[in-house]
């Protein structure tokens, strides 16, 4: 679950630098940038959501650290 | 100094304060409501801007629909304490070489009166003639993601 945690930390951070790049007047572009980043942040989540509850369903651990194998314990 | 520079230097102090200290917490619900003080704080920063619709989307989107999903997650997962990374030390000073140059390209930025305010009608009209193609794109790419999304998280043995 930190994964989730750093990947949206970093969304913000890059929020906030577009956010920084709108200080240029006379540009509509990084406010609209701010919206497709926000749009792939989304997806982002959504998908990462999944897999980290598919990961937990299988490994019964959700701490990276602790998965090892690709195939199927025997 | 008018009102909405302390305004704003408050949000942002506030934001870095709750982000950073998302690094020293040991609970993971912890590390989620501190991370929703950061992105409140950051709607604030957008509010400030004269960014108003982008600060209501940002609200509507991560505070309500992408920490709602994180919080089902945690309480899904976790049962143990995560560990703490060990390799800090390297990770700061990688955060700490990307802070400096950001620093070095803002340093000859003059902080005027940002561009005019933008109103939904504005918006809506420039999304479908200006950014018809990004937004096409947005569209396409969550489509692709829905799909992903329940292919992924779906039991694939049943039919």
């Amino acid at each position: 679950m930190m994964l989730i945690g750093i990947e949206l930390m970093l969304n913000a951070a890059n929020l906030n630098l577009i956010a920084f790049n709108t200080l240029y007047p006379s540009s509509v572009d990084g406010r609209f940038f701010i919206l497709f980043v926000i749009v792939v942040a989304v997806c982002e989540a959504a998908v990462g959501i999944g897999l980290v509850l598919r990961v937990y369903h299988f490994y019964k651990t959700s701490l990276p650290d602790q998965i090892r194998d690709l195939k199927e314990k025997a | 100094m008018n009102v909405v520079a302390i305004i704003t230097y408050i949000l942002a102090i506030v934001a870095a304060i709750s982000a950073v200290a998302i690094l020293f917490v040991k609970e993971v619900f912890h590390a989620a409501m501190l991370l929703i003080i950061c992105v409140l704080c950051v709607a604030g920063i957008f509010a400030t801007f004269n960014a108003e619709f982008l600060a209501v989307v940002q609200l509507i989107v991560y505070a309500g629909g992408v920490l709602v999903l994180i919080i089902f997650g945690i309480m899904l997962t976790v049962r143990e304490r995560e560990e703490t990374s060990n390799n800090r030390i390297l990770s700061s000073v990688i955060g700490l070489l990307f802070f400096s140059v950001m620093v070095y390209s803002l340093e000859g930025i003059q902080t005027g009166n940002t561009s005019t305010d933008l109103s939904p009608e504005i918006i809506g009209t420039l999304l479908m003639t200006q950014y018809a193609i990004p937004f096409e794109l947005s569209g396409l790419l969550l489509l692709i993601s829905l799909i992903g999304a329940i292919m992924v998280s779906t039991n694939k043995t049943q039919p």
